[in-house]
């Protein structure tokens, strides 16, 4: 068994334009799903992100600059990252096409995790 | 793995929304009992915003352990932060500061400690009428959305929000005096409000008047958790608490069995009473036997009824007589024409469809009478138990021109086909 990250991705103003009711029945997908994958062992959960900007800090000549990502121009922002077990890429292909997360987004970026 | 269609009513979907329901219900109670009565709009804002984190958040990390407290601390930062921003010093350091402790006396013996039981009583105010308590008690304690309440009222979600913030508005002006918990004095006198709102809340969710359900359930099953909560709670326990309890569990305990697999309505008597829920029959045998120390109630006789098809181990044991000594005391303490209705129906399978129908026809003098559907289908029923198929498919058509439930009308139109 292989463990594979989820990188789940959405466009920068997905969620803030959302009537509430909309954005609770999206989340009731996902929390849906991984009541699911935590039971029978698919899934390990993982780290939501705050929505919003964050700090790129970069060493220049010995010193550090620190400045806000570029976060509303960009078209795609990670929102998340899940842990899921599979035997093989491919398994870990089809748990993603089941995911709610491209039903509401576009994509999901899968990785191995080296060494696992 | 193609569930991406799958349907959204699921089990797991079910379990999902009584519980971020009951989450919900129990976090604005809490919110409540610390910023005051008159801040329900506060505490429902803060209350939608960590839900919607926490909803956010726990799909990736998790339910964490004290699911309560960890929206109740993120309710408690957002509250503090909104405050800030409007920069109302004033109110966050009395609201925030001053209250933000657990309510102050929660051993005081004469005000009721249940946060949740105490804002329901608040969403019952004397001040609100009938409809206002039900639409407020629907949204603020059991969560559901203005489209949601929309739908059961057949009204509109803006006529509803309307409504909502007119009854928001109206406790908002009786600011002060709702900032301490009510005492016991005040909670007896306002139970018998709560308790018929929870009533017409559970007959909202168990006969939804149109549209394309059956059973409301998810409604129907907020008003018998609410029942069991006020008979259960010491402040709002009473016999007339435990009859609504005990009739809420038997009419409950039958909804597997009400509904065919297409979504069509099965009548009692075509039901499989092993798709009954023993464990609620039990409940409301309970709470029925704890209910027998006071005061006759029209819930006392309603659960009486029930409990007659609820212990009879057959529709052919059923104790047709004590049914209808049931329904003789219910229209003496209702004189309604929809409990003589029941009753005559009751009274047909007792062996009297002559006797019934001769008082069925004399209801139909009341023109309200004439244009409810029910009527005309017991009437529809009692000629067909009578074999009088033509009178009896005429009744069937007219009933389907009052208009009812799409379901129930798709068992019209059956009987109709299958009435030759």
């Amino acid at each position: 068994m292989s463990k594979f990250a989820f990188l789940l991705n959405h466009a920068p103003d997905r969620y803030s334009s959302l009537s509430e009711d909309s954005a609770m029945a999206i989340f009731k997908d996902y929390m849906e799903w991984m009541q699911g994958a935590a039971k029978s062992g698919v899934c390990d959960g993982g780290y939501k992100l705050s929505e919003g900007p964050g700090k790129i800090v970069s060493s220049k000549g010995g010193g550090f600059t620190v400045h806000e990502s570029p976060f509303a121009e960009l078209t795609e922002v990670l929102g998340g990252i899940m842990v899921v077990n599979a035997p093989d890429f491919d398994a870990a292909i089809e748990i993603a096409k089941a995911h709610p997360h491209l039903v509401h987004n576009q994509s999901i970026e899968i990785r191995q995790l080296d060494g696992e | 793995m193609a569930n991406r269609h799958e349907k959204r009513d699921g089990e797991t979907r079910r379990v999902l929304n009584r519980f971020v329901r009951r989450e919900r219900g129990r976090l604005i109670a809490g919110l409540v009992s610390r910023l005051g009565g008159n801040n329900v709009e506060l505490a429902e804002d803060v209350a939608q915003e960590a839900m919607l984190k926490a909803l956010g958040v726990w799909p990736f990390e998790g339910i964490p352990e004290a699911p309560g407290a960890w929206l109740l601390r993120v309710a408690r930062n957002c509250a503090i932060d909104r405050l800030r921003r409007e920069q109302r010093e004033l109110l966050y350091d009395e609201s925030i500061h001053g209250r933000w402790a657990p309510p102050e006396t929660p051993t005081d013996p004469d005000r009721s400690s249940d946060p949740e039981v105490q804002l329901m009583l608040l969403c019952c105010h004397d001040e609100l009428d009938q409809t206002h308590q039900l639409i407020l008690t629907l949204r603020v304690v059991n969560g559901f959305t203005a489209r949601e309440i929309g739908d059961l009222f057949l009204s509109s979600e803006s006529a509803v929000a309307q409504r909502l913030s007119r009854a928001k508005r109206k406790l908002r002006q009786l600011g002060p005096t709702l900032a301490t918990p009510l005492t016991n004095e005040v909670v007896r006198a306002r139970l018998e409000t709560v308790l018929r709102v929870v009533y017409l809340m559970f007959s909202l969710g168990y006969a939804p008047r149109r549209g394309g359900e059956l059973i409301r359930r998810d409604v129907a099953d907020e008003a018998l958790r609410l029942a069991r909560d006020l008979a259960n709670n010491d402040a709002t326990t009473s016999p007339a608490a435990h009859a609504l309890a005990a009739l809420l569990c038997f009419q409950a305990s039958r909804f597997d069995a009400r509904t065919a697999a297409d979504g069509a309505p099965v009548l009692l008597r075509d039901q499989d009473p092993e798709k009954w829920d023993r464990r609620l029959i039990d409940d409301g045998l309970c709470f029925m036997r704890t209910s027998m120390a006071g005061e006759l109630t029209r819930y006392h006789v309603e659960a009486g009824i029930a409990s007659c098809y609820a212990v009879a181990p057959s529709w052919d044991k059923i104790d047709w007589q004590a049914v209808l000594t049931y329904y003789d005391q219910l229209l003496e303490l209702t004189d309604s024409p929809v409990v003589a209705i029941n009753r005559s129906v009751a009274e047909a399978f007792s062996g009297a469809p002559g006797q019934a129908l001769a008082r069925l026809d004399s209801l139909a003098a009341n023109a309200a009478v004439d244009r409810y559907a029910p009527y005309h289908i017991a009437r529809a029923e009692i000629l067909r138990l009578q074999r009088r198929r033509a009178e009896s498919r005429a009744s069937y058509r007219t009933a389907i021109e009052c208009g009812t439930s799409a379901p129930v009308m798709r068992h019209l139109e059956n009987r109709l086909a299958s009435n030759l």
